[in-house]
């Protein structure tokens, strides 16, 4: 027979259940439209980011002085020139302050990163700004400055505004820019990936303005150097520090690679972990669109069971019997994929908006699209439905002539039912219904309830997530203020002895009407460094605490905050010692900044025992006692100082009154560095709730193919309860109830489908994806019971969307009384 | 008790117009057992649809207990057929989910009587013979067993109109011979039996037989040579 015969009966099967095949090709669109469009996230955004920074020529070595150190900026010069391979050096200065970027509006009192650049024959050349508005530095630049672009979108802070520095320095904002180490702005010595847009101001101003300002003339801190072509950066690395040894004893300097640069490697590793679980969550959509797909090929085989046994009769080879459902497969297969096409660019389109708004960019690559990703989402979107297909006819081919003419299998037997045989459930006859209807085919309802499931997972999976990332925050929000929730961290510019004068007028703060701010204040030292293990080097926050102290202390899980005989200990966090495979008692080697004298330190390890192990989830956060700080060279001196607000203070009033205070150059609440947290997983957050929407979408979609073809399938039974005159609401209510028990089975199948991929995803891949945080898997009785409304309550209520078309049945001709 | 009026049905089938119905007029009496022959394609069907408020009549009026159903809504056709009409099919249409009392149950529970659906549904079964196979799935059952049980189900409505289309079409003779001897004692009880068939051999059992051809009634009247007992019939 001619294919277009086959081809033209097929596309009749289509067009009967049009609004079934449409609603199974958008299930299949949603599917490979996830998929593609969420596939091509991490090579575009790998594009976009080498193309960023290629365009601002990001540094190839780094020179960074030990924190307090100062070289002459000619002497840095001249110790670096000659180096073979090396194509430029820029030094600058680079001082952390507050800032008052504060506009009639909004009160906006931050801490703050000046960067002194070179601005000489249009500079910086390295690093470069990348202006998004206003206009760049140049040489005669004096006290102007350029802003960074994220921070100044984030309080919509426009070039021309004035931003005070910390001492009362006025500088005039002529642009907004971004350069490469800012891209996505991390904090340095926190450890872990914390995006400060919020709360860190990143200041461009001419070299000599930051020199002035500072009152470091001729002094820089930091050195940028850029490499000729081809060039080992390694072996001009070696030279670097050689050259810095030689002209530079006294201070402890650190080259790093641009490539090792923490918001480069940040970025390109958030891309990539991303993309992998953006790829699962698209696998789920592919194969909740999979199972759907199955149970309505399998039923639309079904219903052509007693033709095809016609056909088998009739003598018509079993191959040409398979065309005809493979084909509408097929159809249904073409028409997902093309509407998938669509979906995919608006996903990618809502995607890489997300991206860019959580992460711009100041370059980005032309097409988000992915070819790779669409065709493989196609092929699975057209081979999938396929294969739903292809099971069923088998079976019905390789039945008797006989058997399969006896038309629809699920008719001819109870299923489930015969447990149930003799039991009189409660209720009207009406009320059996849902539930024997149910029981009558458990294939048909297991497939359902499993497409169901796979939604109600994911939307699971989705919440969990959500629930574990702000739970995690809860805790080390919980963890860190537990004792004194409004407690303020006042970082100072150096490290002052104790007893000094500027650190008592601090704690002696008032009012301009003499009223205290702060109730206590405590001296404190906080340090970054890297607690070396045998396998793995973890990034550190120290903060030294004194023993005794009325403010915070960390609250343990196990151990103690000191060791008793004599040794210095710390307090770390489980995953630190667990990553670091170390327990109380044992001894870890500690890299820290050792202090030599004014403005000069460098680092040096010591080994320390491990007297505790803290509570707060963040890997990084490390304790010691303040008393036993003489190993870093700094007893007696602090470096911050941890106070408590006299109530109803406010953080912005201490702030103000400490603005111009010349040893501060921050004050901050502990909740800040939460808020940061809360920002880095803002986009994961944010397409995480995208997903529950095109989730329930999913599982409306599942629910409602599942009943339009209950109907269909029981079409006759509900002709026959018409032509007795029952309502159709009644009708409509009894598949409220079959699909309540699905939506019921449903989403307890998806709920413990969803627990395990949560802890599976969360153990194998999180602990990869986010290893700075012990991430503590919660699913919160709010999810629970939001998946459990929403599961059951999307599934249940589906069938009034199908009411009106009961309500239109021919009667008549459903029942065959015309004959 | 049942009176059509001059009734009309044209149906469209793409551009062409059919007459189902061409102006039937008749009138049915309660307790009369009749049969509506004719063949495939004569209105037989059409008129059960019409009396059975399944369907609308283009023209015309169909007049039940004095109630003039033609123009009812659709809403008060449920409640009419709820309250006034019991079909019997001729390929059942139970609930195949349900057991044969359940079936029958879902017939008492419809008309609200559901405290004594159990019991009355049992006694349905019972009287079509079927006490021992109440609790047996439809597919359970013989062809036979699964007309009693619908049967069953419409007796168990208690509605004075009984509509059967082609209720032994399915069945062997002998299983053909009891449905209509159980259809044949409900008009003992007063309702209205009116069964369609083609089978000319079952009109000799009725008290009145209306043959329709083309959707015109050609003959109403007893059947030819007086009415037959249920053990003379042949097929």
């Amino acid at each position: 027979m001619k294919m277009r015969f086959w081809l033209r009966w097929a596309w009749r099967d289509l067009r009967r259940r049009w609004l079934q095949v449409i609603a199974i090709a958008i299930i299949i669109a949603l599917g490979t439209g996830m998929y593609a469009g969420l596939g091509g996230q991490e090579s575009w955004r790998i594009e976009s980011m080498d193309l960023s920074y290629e365009k601002l020529q990001l540094h190839d070595l780094k020179v960074s002085l030990a924190s307090g150190s100062f070289a002459d900026q000619e002497d840095m010069i001249a110790a670096l020139d000659g180096i073979e391979g090396v194509a430029h050096v820029e030094p600058r200065l680079i001082m952390d302050t507050l800032v008052d970027a504060s506009t009639e509006d909004q009160s906006i009192l931050v801490s703050g990163r000046v960067i002194g650049v070179d601005t000489g024959a249009g500079g910086p050349l390295v690093d470069r700004i990348h202006i998004d508005g206003g206009r760049p530095l140049t040489e005669k630049d004096t006290y102007k400055a350029v802003l960074e672009t994220k921070f100044a979108r984030y309080y919509n802070l426009e070039h021309g505004i004035q931003l005070t520095l910390m001492g009362g320095i006025d500088l005039d904002v002529v642009g907004l820019g971004q350069s490469p180490e800012y891209l996505y702005i991390m904090p340095e010595h926190i450890g872990f990936a914390v995006a400060a847009e919020s709360n860190l101001a990143i200041i461009y101003v001419p070299l000599p303005t930051a020199q002035e300002i500072y009152q470091r003339q001729g002094l820089v801190n930091d050195v940028r150097i850029q490499l000729t072509e081809g060039e080992d950066p390694f072996s001009v690395r070696s030279e670097v520090q050689q050259r810095l040894a030689d002209s530079l004893p006294d201070i402890s300097t650190q080259i790093t690679f641009g490539e090792d640069d923490p918001a480069r490697v940040f970025l390109y590793a958030d891309a990539e972990e991303d993309q992998e679980m953006l790829n699962l969550i698209a696998i789920f959509f592919l194969l909740g669109a999979a199972l759907a797909a199955f149970n309505l090929a399998g039923r639309l085989v079904e219903s052509q069971r007693r033709e095809i046994g016609i056909g088998m009769a009739l003598g018509v080879p079993r191959l040409w019997l398979a065309v005809r459902p493979l084909l509408v497969g097929l159809q249904i297969a073409f028409l997902g994929t093309i509407f998938g096409l669509p979906l995919a660019l608006a996903f990618i389109r809502m995607f890489g908006w997300m991206v860019l708004e959580f992460m711009p960019l100041p370059y980005t690559a032309g097409t988000m699209l992915h070819p790779p990703s669409f065709i493989k989402a196609a092929a699975l979107g057209i081979f999938l439905p396929l294969l739903a297909v292809m099971i069923p006819v088998w079976q019905a081919v390789n039945l008797s002539p006989l058997e399969a003419m006896k038309g629809h299998i699920a008719a001819k037997s109870s299923g489930f039912n015969r447990w149930l045989k003799g039991l009189r459930l409660p209720g009207s006859s009406f009320a059996q219904m849902p539930l024997r209807n149910i029981l009558r085919t458990p294939k048909r309802t297991f497939i359902t309830v499993l497409g169901i499931s796979v939604a109600i997972a994911l939307l699971l999976l989705f919440l969990g997530l959500l629930d574990t990332f702000l739970g995690t925050l809860n805790q080390a929000n919980h963890a860190m203020t537990y004792r004194s929730p409004d407690r303020v961290v006042i970082t100072l510019n150096s490290f002052y002895p104790t007893n000094h004068e500027l650190v008592r007028d601090i704690e002696g703060l008032s009012a301009d009407n003499d009223e205290p701010l702060l109730s206590d204040t405590e001296p404190g030292l906080m340090l970054g460094g890297r607690m070396l293990g045998e396998a793995e080097e973890i990034e550190t926050l120290v903060e030294f605490y004194p023993a005794q102290s009325n403010i915070w202390r960390p609250a343990l899980l196990e151990g103690s905050l000191e060791v008793e005989g004599g040794d210095t200990g710390i307090v770390i966090s489980r995953k630190a010692a667990e990553d670091l495979d170390v327990g109380i008692g044992d001894t870890l080697t500690l890299e820290h900044p050792y202090r030599e004298g004014p403005f000069a330190f460098r680092n040096i390890e010591t080994t320390l025992t491990i007297s505790g192990i803290h509570d707060n989830p963040l890997r990084g956060f490390s304790y010691i006692v303040l008393e036993e700080a003489a190993f870093t060279g700094m007893e007696g001196y602090a470096n911050i100082l941890v106070s408590n607000p006299e109530p109803s203070v406010t953080l912005s009033q201490i702030q103000r009154e400490l603005f111009t205070h010349p040893a501060v150059i921050s004050v901050e609440a502990l909740s800040n560095i939460l808020d940061s947290f809360e920002e880095v997983l803002g986009l994961m957050i944010n397409i995480l709730r995208v997903m529950q929407g095109s989730v329930l979408f999913l599982a409306f979609l599942i629910a409602f193919n599942s009943t339009s073809i209950n109907i269909d399938d029981r079409i006759r039974e509900v002709a026959t309860m018409f032509a007795f005159g029952t309502r159709p609401r009644t009708v409509t209510w009894t598949q409220v109830g079959e699909n309540t028990i699905l939506g019921v089975l449903g989403t307890i199948l998806g709920s413990l489908l969803g627990w395990v991929i949560l802890n599976q995803l969360m153990i194998s891949r999180m602990e990869v994806m986010l290893e700075e945080i012990e991430l503590l898997i919660t699913v919160t009785p709010y999810s629970m019971i939001m998946a459990a409304v929403l599961g059951v309550g999307v599934v249940a209520l589906t069938p009034l969307v199908s009411a009106r078309k009961l309500s239109r049945i021919d009667i008549p001709s459903t029942l065959r009384v015309m004959e | 008790m049942i009176v059509l009026e001059n009734v009309v049905k044209r149906y469209s089938m793409g551009e062409v117009n059919v007459v189902a119905l061409g102006g039937v007029s008749l009138e049915i009496n309660q307790g009369e057992f009749v049969v509506v022959l004719g063949t495939s394609g004569s209105g037989k069907s059409t008129l059960l649809n019409m009396i059975g408020a399944l369907d609308s009549s283009t023209e015309g009026h169909v007049v039940i207990n004095g109630r003039d159903i033609t123009r009812l809504s659709r809403a008060e056709k449920f409640t009419f057929r709820r309250e006034a009409i019991s079909f019997i099919f001729q390929t059942f249409n139970l609930f195949p989910a349900l057991t044969a009392l359940e079936n029958v149950q879902f017939a008492v529970d419809l008309k609200g009587r559901g405290s004594e659906s159990n019991g009355t549904a049992a006694k349905m079964l019972e009287s079509v013979g079927l006490g021992e196979r109440m609790n047996h799935f439809t597919h359970e059952l013989s062809g036979g067993e699964q007309q009693r049980v619908a049967i069953a189900r419409a007796l168990a409505t208690g509605n004075p109109i009984l509509l059967a289309d082609e209720p032994t079409g399915e069945l062997d003779f002998r299983t053909g011979i009891q449905i209509l001897q159980l259809l044949e004692s409900q008009v003992e009880t007063g309702r209205v039996v009116l069964v369609v068939t083609h089978n000319r051999e079952i009109s000799r059992i009725a008290d009145r037989v209306i043959e329709l051809s083309s959707g015109q009634i050609v003959s109403d009247g007893p059947p030819t040579g007086g009415k037959a007992d249920i053990a003379d019939l042949h097929w």
